[in-house]
């Protein structure tokens, strides 16, 4: 990631994340993180919803930011439906026919 | 010979999901009131979404991204979010409609009423997304729905002045006691449900769905620009039949009863059966793809897992959104509302969302970090320009032609 | 006849209170004529054969009730001078006739009597007629 121009605003902000390890879609980036001590400032992390991802997660920026979730809990309101209405459906984790 | 296949199957599919209940209320409604005189509009509105649905379903060809996770990134989260709600109301709107729809279908069939039928329909689209793969419920109504081509028959079978109706489709005004405020209105009705904002959210989510590639771009092109204006000629065939048969007698069209009228006064019983099969499927299907919208919308607006290529609970969120619209649709049905005045009302209101649905996707066909190098040309921007202009003149229109014509009363 | 009178009634008045009632009497009668027609093309279809009786009913319970609210909403009108009551009297009574003949089909189909259902063919195309002249007296 390091040294590569981007434009934060065009490039970072309002883009789709997605997990690296499996394709899931994760959440947008509301929010970027600039460290303006660095010369020039460099994104130090990116916020989604409550979540703060560190730049270092970030694998790679096309025309959307595939990130490293390990640790992050970027899932939990997807994870909180999930319990509470989606699994008591019967056939919630059956592929489609 | 398996390639010619898959797209012949495209094209049927595109045709016969082209048509809904908009395309069927406000087609007949339009030929009965003002014969061919506004059927220029449909041809305006077809050439309008394969241009809009040729571009979104490159930039999902070319970036795997479809078209709402692009309006907030090119339009920022304001004027996103308002993109948003606007889109979305419509869509439900719609949703709620084509679910009436259905109703009113079985009862044409049955005798029973569609308040019975509603609660029956949206459980069946709520089971059918649970359940059915993607492909094969967009095949399957797809190709039920041609079975609306019975309108282009039975416009043969009533026997018009071909000359005539050719003379009225080229005479660019109102007739009768008709003003041009509700020539307008209609227009922009009409223009509407051509263009329907869930059209191009179905059509770009659609290809993530089946994940295109670049090289699906051909198949993608060849279902756009052949499917759509022959579902459009099926437009202007049930259009047609109104204007051949209801215009002189009359009859203005309220009811999707009377839209059906012309294939029985052609075909008698097995006509009607026929219909009612393709209303049902058209209905259904666009349902379907309303319902999925609804949730695609906001899905994709806040970044949430959606879709059907994954099971229900890895995106659950998504699935919450559509059970939730289909409740509500039955809600509102359930207050006994005509399901025919909420489709006129729905295609009005879609063409007041058409411009924010429609200006992201002109922006991000020009971006060659989305396209690559399938970026517009200067002729396809030029067209795609003009129907900016168009649909902005049309929302900005809509609501005082409203009130000016008290709906088109 | 009935309209000839009233046509010559209406093509005498021009005040504005008049007019008013005219126009809104024309549209009443034209919404009123598109259901009765409706309703005469669907016994047609019935008597021809190439209609089941389930649909017809459904066509004409739907018919029977924008025709109920269109009547409905013109006795609401307030004629204000002499030849706005005639006028307003004779639209009534047309609507009324159009009324009767489509309710008398509904409760035909309702107890599945074709017969008396084609029966009121004859009324249903007066009706028609006399509502389309009525439409045609203004804009």
């Amino acid at each position: 990631m390091s040294g590569r121009v981007l434009h934060a605003q065009l490039h970072l902000l309002d883009r789709q994340l997605i997990d690296r390890a499996d394709g899931h879609l994760v959440g947008k980036v509301d929010d970027v993180e600039l460290d303006l001590d660095a010369d020039p400032p460099v994104v130090a992390a990116l916020i989604s919803g409550r979540v703060e991802i560190p730049a270092g997660r970030i694998a790679e920026v096309e025309s959307a930011v595939t990130i490293s979730t390990d640790g992050l809990d970027l899932d939990y309101y997807d994870n909180w439906i999930e319990h509470h209405i989606i699994d008591k459906i019967p056939g919630a984790g059956d592929a489609t026919e | 010979m398996k390639k010619l296949l898959g797209v012949t199957l495209g094209i049927l599919t595109a045709i016969g999901g082209f048509v809904d209940i908009g395309d069927l209320v406000t087609n007949a409604l339009v030929g009965a009131r003002f014969g061919m005189h506004l059927a220029w509009i449909v041809l305006v509105g077809v050439i309008g979404i394969c241009l809009y649905a040729e571009m979104s379903g490159r930039v999902v060809a070319m970036s795997g991204r479809p078209v709402f996770d692009l309006i907030r990134e090119r339009l920022g989260p304001r004027t996103g979010l308002l993109a948003l709600v606007a889109s979305f109301l419509v869509t439900l709107l719609t949703l709620i409609a084509e679910i009436g729809g259905v109703a009113l279908a079985f009862e044409l069939a049955s005798g029973v009423s569609y308040l019975l039928w509603m609660p029956l329909a949206a459980l069946a689209v709520w089971l059918v997304i649970w359940r059915v793969k993607f492909s094969r419920l967009e095949q399957a109504f797809g190709l039920l729905g041609l079975l609306l081509i019975v309108f282009a028959v039975a416009l043969f079978k009533l026997g018009p002045d071909w000359g005539q109706l050719l003379h009225q489709a080229t005479q660019l005004h109102p007739i009768g006691h008709e003003g041009w405020a509700t020539y307008a209105y209609y227009g922009i009705a009409l223009f509407g449900a051509a263009m329907t904002p869930y059209e191009v959210f179905f059509f770009s989510s659609g290809g993530v769905e089946e994940k295109w590639t670049r090289r699906d771009l051909g198949t993608e092109r060849t279902n756009v620009f052949i499917g759509f204006p022959l579902g459009g000629l099926l437009s202007l065939s049930i259009m047609g039949c109104a204007a051949v048969l209801f215009l002189p007698a009359g009859i203005q069209v309220g009811t999707l009863g009377q839209v059906a009228l012309p294939v029985v006064v052609a075909f008698g019983k097995i006509g009607l059966a026929v219909v009612l099969i393709g209303m049902f499927a058209a209905t259904f299907g666009a349902a379907l793809e309303t319902a999925l919208s609804c949730g695609y919308t906001i899905a994709q607006y806040r970044g949430w897992q959606w879709g059907k290529f994954v099971r229900p609970r890895e995106a659950s969120r998504f699935h919450v959104v559509i059970i939730v619209c289909l409740v509500l649709a039955v809600l509102t049905l359930l207050t006994a509302v005509d399901p025919v005045k909420v489709t006129e009302y729905s295609v009005v209101f879609a063409a007041m969302a058409l411009p924010l649905t429609y200006l992201p996707i002109l922006i991000v066909a020009n971006d060659p970090d989305y396209v690559g190098r399938e970026t517009n040309g200067p002729v396809r921007n030029a067209v795609g320009l003009f129907y900016l202009a168009l649909l902005t003149i049309a929302s900005v229109a809509a609501i005082p032609l409203m009130i000016i014509t008290k709906a088109g009363a | 006849m009935a309209v000839g009178v009233l046509a010559a009634v209406l093509l005498a008045g021009c005040g504005d209170p008049d007019q008013k009632l005219r126009d809104n009497a024309a549209q009443t009668a034209r919404t009123a004529a598109s259901d009765v027609n409706t309703t005469r093309l669907v016994v047609e279809q019935l008597q021809a054969h190439r209609l089941w009786i389930q649909p017809a009913r459904r066509m004409v319970d739907d018919a029977e009730k924008s025709l109920g609210t269109t009547a409905d909403s013109f006795s609401t009108q307030q004629p204000s001078t002499e030849q706005s009551a005639r006028l307003y009297e004779q639209v009534n009574s047309t609507l009324d006739d159009a009324v009767a003949a489509v309710t008398a089909v509904r409760i035909a189909l309702g107890n599945s009597d074709l017969a008396a259902a084609e029966r009121q063919l004859a009324a249903l195309q007066l009706s028609g007629e006399d509502l389309d002249q009525v439409g045609e007296l203004a804009k």
